[in-house]
C-alpha cells in the first residue's frame, strides 16, 4: 500500500482573490494551500480544449496536449506579433499583407471558440505567397533566442508553409513546412537564422499550433511567412488550396508560450508566481521525501528552481533545472549534491524524488536512482516550498507545468516505492 | 478574503538610446557577490524598442509591404512598478512617483487616451498610471 504524503498537490482546486489560491489534496483545510499570484490576464487551453482568458491572481490549469491538467507557471512574455488575429486588415506597420493569396475574415470557429478564424486562399504558384507581417524585434530581441508561432486548421490543403525570414533582406531565413497528415513540421532550407526547434501543438476542434524557436542574425525586424500548400516544397505547388489561421505569436523565448491576443499594439503577459502558505508545520521535519512531476520549459534562462525552505537562504533543498547547463542539480544547504548531466531536452516528463535524512541523501528520477550524498546533514527549520530558488529572484522562478507535488514529514520512502512513484 | 486589486503603477517611458535605458536599468538593482543584478523592488519592465521614423510602405492595393519601417535611436519602455506605501510626517499616504531618475524620461503626459504601442495583459494604462 502506497505511503500517504503529509502535502499532496495535484491541481484541481483553485480559486482567485487577493491571493490566487491553488487548494491541496492533502491537507484538506482552507489555510494551507499554495498561493498563486500574476499581475492581469493569461490563457490557457480548458478541457474542452478551448483556449480561454482568466484574470489577475486566477491559477492557469491547463489541458495542453493532455487530458489531465496542469499548473501552468510562465514567465513573464511579450507577443509582438501585432493584429495577432487579423490576417485581413487595412495596412498599417505590424499589420498582415497579402502576397498572392486571399483573406476571408470571420471565417470559422477558431481556437478561442468563437468566430474569429482566417481562411487563407493560395491564388499563384510563386514561391513568395502568404500572408506576411513584420515584427518589430529592436527591443533587446536581436540576438536572443526568438519563437514564432501560429494556430492553423487545415481546408483542402496539405500543408501550411512557415516563413520566418529578415525584414531587411530574403536571404536571411528559415522555410518550414507542417504536414497535416503526419502532423510533422519539418525544416525544409534555412540561410543565415540558426533553427532551434519545431514543435507541434494539437489542440480541439482539429487545430494545430506550429511553433519556430530560431535565432536571428542580427537584423531589427523579422519577417512571418504562411501559406497553404498541396507541397512541402515552396518551389513546386499548385493554386487554390487554403487553411485556417488564427492566433500568430512572436516572443523572446525559447518555446511558444500560452497565447496573448493583440490588436494595434504589443501585449504583455507578467510573471506567475507560486508558493506554499500554511504549510509550515507540515514542512518543519527532521527527515523527509520530497516528490515533484513536472514539465519544465527548456528555454533561454539561466535556472528554474523548486525549493524548500526555512523562509532565508540558509536552510533549503533545492532542484534546479538548468537549460544552459542541460542539467537537474539537487543540493541541500547540508552539503548534499546530486548533478543529472546530459539532459539534452529538458522540456519533458520529469518525476523526481529526493528522499533525505542525515547522512543519506538519495534521488530518483524518471523510475531511477540517480545520485546519492551520504555525508549531508538534513537541513533545519524548514517551512516552505516555492516554486522559485530561496532568494525569490524572479529569474530564478520554476518555469513550466505542474502535474504532482507530495511531501513526505518524517518518512523515507523505501527504493521500491521510490521507484514506482516516480516511473513514466 | 480582500478581493483583489491591482497595485501597480504603469508607466511609459522614452530614452535616447538604449544604453541610457541600460543605465537607468541597472540603477533599480543591487549587485549581490555574484555578479547578478538583484532588483531593489519589485518591478515589470517591457523594452518596446527604438521608435519608428519612417513608416513601411505598401503598394497601391495596399495589400503588399514594399519596404520596411525605419527606426531611430530612442528607445521606448514599458514598466510596471509595485511600490511600497509612504508617509509623510502626518502619518498621511504620500502620492506615489516614479523611481528616483526615471520621471525625466515619462511620456506618459503625452498618452492620455488608449494603450500606446505596449499593453499588459488586461490591466488598464489610463487608469493606473501616475
Amino acid at each position: 500500500m502506497a505511503t500517504l504524503p503529509t502535502i499532496l498537490m495535484i491541481p484541481s482546486g483553485y480559486k482567485s482573490g487577493y491571493y490566487g489560491v491553488v487548494y491541496n489534496v492533502l491537507p484538506q483545510q482552507n489555510n494551507k494551500v499554495f498561493y498563486y499570484q500574476q499581475s492581469g490576464n493569461g490563457t490557457r487551453v480548458n478541457s474542452s480544449g478551448v483556449i480561454e482568458t482568466n484574470g489577475s491572481n486566477l491559477p492557469r490549469l491547463d489541458y495542453t496536449n493532455s487530458s489531465c491538467p496542469s499548473l501552468l507557471l510562465e514567465p513573464q512574455s511579450t507577443n509582438k506579433s501585432r493584429f495577432s488575429e487579423y490576417f485581413q486588415y487595412a495596412p498599417l506597420t505590424g499589420a498582415w499583407s497579402r502576397t498572392n493569396v486571399t483573406a476571408s475574415s470571420s471565417f470559422s470557429t477558431a481556437p478561442d471558440g468563437a468566430n474569429t478564424s482566417t481562411k487563407i486562399t493560395r491564388t499563384s504558384t510563386a514561391a513568395a505567397t502568404g500572408v506576411n507581417s513584420s515584427v518589430d524585434i529592436t527591443g533587446g530581441y536581436v540576438t536572443e533566442t526568438n519563437t514564432a508561432s501560429v494556430y492553423v486548421k487545415n481546408i483542402d490543403s496539405t500543408h501550411l508553409l512557415f516563413r520566418m525570414e529578415s525584414g531587411a533582406t530574403t536571404s536571411s531565413y528559415i522555410d518550414a513546412s507542417f504536414e497535416f497528415a503526419t502532423k510533422e513540421f519539418t525544416l525544409q532550407s534555412s540561410s543565415s537564422f540558426n533553427l532551434l526547434n519545431l514543435k507541434v501543438d494539437e489542440l480541439g476542434g482539429e487545430w494545430y499550433r506550429v511553433s519556430m524557436t530560431y535565432q536571428n542574425s542580427g537584423y531589427n525586424s523579422n519577417k512571418f511567412w504562411l501559406a497553404p500548400s498541396n507541397s512541402a516544397d515552396r518551389n513546386s505547388v499548385t493554386a487554390n488550396t487554403s487553411v485556417e489561421l488564427w492566433g500568430s505569436q512572436f516572443e523572446k523565448l525559447g518555446y511558444a508560450s500560452s497565447y496573448m491576443a493583440t490588436y494595434n499594439n504589443t501585449v504583455t503577459r507578467n510573471l506567475e508566481i507560486c508558493y506554499s502558505a500554511g504549510l509550515g508545520v507540515e514542512v518543519n521535519s527532521s527527515k523527509s521525501s520530497f516528490f515533484i512531476d513536472v514539465i519544465p520549459f527548456d528555454i533561454d534562462y539561466t535556472q528554474g528552481v523548486v525549493s524548500i525552505t526555512d523562509s532565508t537562504i540558509s536552510n533549503h533543498i533545492n532542484i534546479y533545472f538548468i537549460p544552459s547547463l542541460s542539467q537537474i542539480q539537487v543540493t541541500s544547504s547540508g552539503g548534499a549534491n546530486v548533478t543529472i548531466p546530459n539532459i539534452t531536452n529538458l522540456n519533458q516528463r520529469f518525476k523526481i524524488l529526493i528522499t533525505f535524512e542525515n547522512n543519506s541523501f538519495k534521488v530518483y528520477m524518471n523510475g531511477i536512482l540517480k545520485g546519492v550524498d551520504s555525508s549531508a546533514s538534513y537541513p533545519t527549520g524548514l517551512n516552505n516550498i516555492r516554486f522559485a530558488d530561496p532568494t525569490n529572484n524572479n529569474d530564478y522562478r520554476f518555469k513550466g507545468n505542474v502535474y504532482d507535488l507530495r511531501f513526505y514529514k518524517d518518512v523515507i520512502l523505501g527504493e521500491a516505492e521510490a521507484i514506482e512513484l516516480t516511473s513514466i | 478574503m480582500e478581493e483583489y486589486k491591482f497595485k501597480g503603477k504603469l508607466a511609459k517611458y522614452k530614452f535616447k538610446t538604449r544604453e541610457q535605458f541600460q543605465d537607468k536599468f541597472e540603477s533599480l538593482h543591487t549587485v549581490n557577490d555574484k555578479g547578478e543584478l538583484i532588483p531593489d523592488f519589485d518591478f515589470s519592465i517591457v523594452q518596446i524598442g527604438n521608435v519608428i521614423l519612417k513608416e513601411a510602405q505598401f503598394d497601391e492595393e495596399k495589400e503588399i509591404q514594399i519596404t520596411e519601417p525605419e527606426y531611430g535611436e530612442e528607445y521606448l519602455v514599458d514598466a510596471i512598478w509595485y511600490l511600497k506605501d509612504t508617509f509623510n510626517e502626518d502619518g498621511e499616504l504620500e502620492e506615489k512617483d516614479h523611481p528616483y531618475g526615471w520621471k525625466t524620461y515619462s511620456v506618459d503626459s503625452k498618452i492620455t487616451e488608449g494603450e500606446g504601442f505596449h499593453s499588459f495583459a488586461g490591466i488598464n494604462y489610463q487608469e493606473n498610471k501616475f
